[in-house]
């Protein structure tokens, strides 16, 4: 299923599976985006037809957790692809490993693209099934397994499309929520000591008349607070927001 | 200013998973006291919310929020003797103390719960007892990290797609936690807007393609080619076997969600989130301190990884990392 004939590997057969990673970093190219395939096509005969040109993907090539591999497939039509593989060793010390749980093989979803409109048997509608149900496995049949943010989507009404993780990982709140582990120089971290008890971490922090800048149209978030609930002293950790 | 303290006890012979506030397996309220009535002075910490943190090989893991004073055995105002109420010369792992913590105003401002190793005596002869309290984190993992996950319940289903997307089955997210953590009280629950409430938990694993001339209703995705794929679903991991908080930790940091407690609540929200009412701080009245970074110090990395399962067909017939 996630075969390609590709002229960088002598016009022979290149999977483009392999472990996903979603990646996110200050300092090297990345792009979230994980799955190998481009796009559907439904062909007359209704089956998929997968589509691999003009597609960029990462995938972590399994020697260890810190090497990835950017894939590029080249933009003509035509088998066989120009693949391009960059890898990037990331510094194993300067580098946030997040392991979420990831459901076994066994129980991973698949699609037949030889079934699209399969809704009974071992198929559970439009020709998704689990793999354990619907052994052996086919050349026409792609698997994938994932965290559980994998299951989840929602309807954005000012889009007015729903979005799933692979969409969300590539959204500014995604990149937001975890600037705060990166060294980067265009982010704003303020540490601040009140006289003042502040016990409520779930707060926007506005501040005026700060004495090293104006920040007055700036909002923080909270990423630490600590408070001598005797003394009344608060300390904060702010990122800027907006 | 008081400090609540709560002694409750399990009945003898309940199980080592339910000796826990979260159990369905109700506790028996013994005495509450007023810890402040024997609070030694100047011993008092910090409450620290931080949230998160990375140890020294760079693991990721959720930090409780705590509180530690010294306490003196005996006072003028109670006759309750802290050895006696703490059972400090007593084998029982039934018992446990709820704190809260109250200001002048009387107002709770932390909550968290006091384990039985949690007092020692830091001194015989000056009976001074040393208090350490845990944030309900830890009471929350030891619970949910042994509690099954529960199957796919199919009510109440929402089946809002109409247009031959025949076997997408799902439910709010919202439901989907509740009826696996009965006993928590979540911060998305009594307000509508918060963005819990806006996502969708599919059962299975789906990926389809919309015929565009032929189908009537047809929906859109944010994708560049109108694909939907969701590699995974909620009964992967009922097939699994896992436990409810391998789950709920299976969304949360992927998403870049985080959690804790805070107040008797569970909070989960975006972690540079922009959705609480605003505190205004004036520098010029109540600064003791200030410094500008462009880091947060605590982490000192380049790239993020988060490990997302694997692509596999015949030919690449490979397990996820």
């Amino acid at each position: 299923m996630f075969s390609v004939l590709s002229t960088n590997h002598g016009n022979l057969s290149h999977n483009l599976g392999g472990d996903s990673a979603i990646v996110y970093s200050d300092i090297n190219f990345y792009s979230n985006k994980v799955r190998p395939f481009r796009a559907l096509r439904i062909n007359p005969d209704n089956h998929y037809g997968f589509t691999y040109y003009d597609h960029e993907f990462t995938r972590n090539i399994g020697l260890n957790e810190y090497t990835v591999d950017f894939i590029n497939v080249s933009i003509s039509h035509t088998s066989p692809y120009d693949i391009t593989d960059t890898i990037i060793n990331y510094n194993g010390f300067k580098t946030l490993i997040l392991r979420p749980y990831v459901n076994s093989r066994d129980n991973s979803g698949g699609i037949d693209a030889h079934n699209r409109l399969a809704d009974t048997g071992a198929y559970y509608g439009r020709g998704n099934f689990f793999l354990a149900a619907n052994a052996p496995m086919t050349e026409h049949q792609g698997f994938y397994n994932g965290s559980a943010a994998n299951s989840l989507f929602r309807y954005d009404a000012d889009l007015e499309l729903y979005i799933n993780y692979e969409q969300h990982v590539r959204l500014d709140t995604f990149t937001k929520n975890f600037k705060k582990f990166l060294k980067t120089n265009d982010e704003v971290i303020i540490e601040l000591q009140v006289k003042q008890l502040i016990t409520n971490p779930l707060q926007t922090v506005h501040l005026t008349n700060y004495q090293d800048a104006d920040l007055e149209d700036k909002y923080f978030s909270i990423i630490r607070l600590s408070f001598h609930p005797i003394d009344e002293i608060s300390t904060l950790t702010l990122q800027m927001i907006q | 200013m008081r400090i609540d303290c709560l002694k409750y006890e399990w009945a003898r012979g309940t199980e080592d998973i339910d000796i826990n506030f979260f159990s369905s397996v109700a506790p028996t309220l013994i005495e509450t006291i007023d810890l402040f009535d024997y609070y030694q002075d100047e011993t008092m910490s910090e409450i620290e919310y931080s949230f998160e943190d990375v140890d020294s090989d760079n693991i990721f893991y959720v930090k409780t929020s705590n509180l530690s004073f010294n306490c003196i055995n005996d006072n003028l105002i109670s006759d309750t003797l802290l050895f006696d109420f703490f059972a400090v010369f007593e084998s029982n792992k039934y018992l446990k103390w709820k704190l809260n913590y109250y200001d002048d105003n009387d107002s709770l401002i932390y909550s968290g719960i006091i384990y039985k190793d949690g007092v020692s005596v830091e001194s015989v002869e000056d009976k001074i007892l040393n208090i350490v309290c845990i944030g309900y984190e830890k009471e929350f993992k030891d619970y949910f990290a042994k509690d099954p996950l529960k199957a796919w319940d199919t009510e109440p289903v929402i089946q809002s797609f109409s247009s031959g997307v025949n076997g997408l089955t799902y439910l709010s997210l919202r439901d989907s936690i509740l009826k696996n953590f009965t006993n928590v009280d979540f911060n998305f629950f009594s307000n509508f807007y918060h963005f819990i409430n806006t996502y969708l938990c599919s059962e299975k694993p789906f990926t389809y393609q919309q015929n565009i001339a032929t189908d009537p209703f047809y929906i859109k995705f944010k994708d560049d080619y109108n694909v939907l794929h969701l590699k995974t679903g909620y009964s992967c991991y009922v097939l699994d076997k896992v436990n409810k908080f391998t789950w709920f930790d299976s969304f949360i940091k992927p998403m870049g969600w985080i959690w804790y407690f805070y107040l008797n609540k569970l909070i989960i929200q975006e972690r540079a989130t922009t959705d609480y009412d605003v505190l205004n701080i004036d520098c010029s009245e109540v600064e003791v301190s200030q410094s500008l970074s462009h880091r947060y110090n605590q982490f000192q990395v380049n790239n993020v990884v988060i490990m997302d399962g694997s692509y596999f067909d015949l030919g690449y017939n490979r397990t996820a990392a």
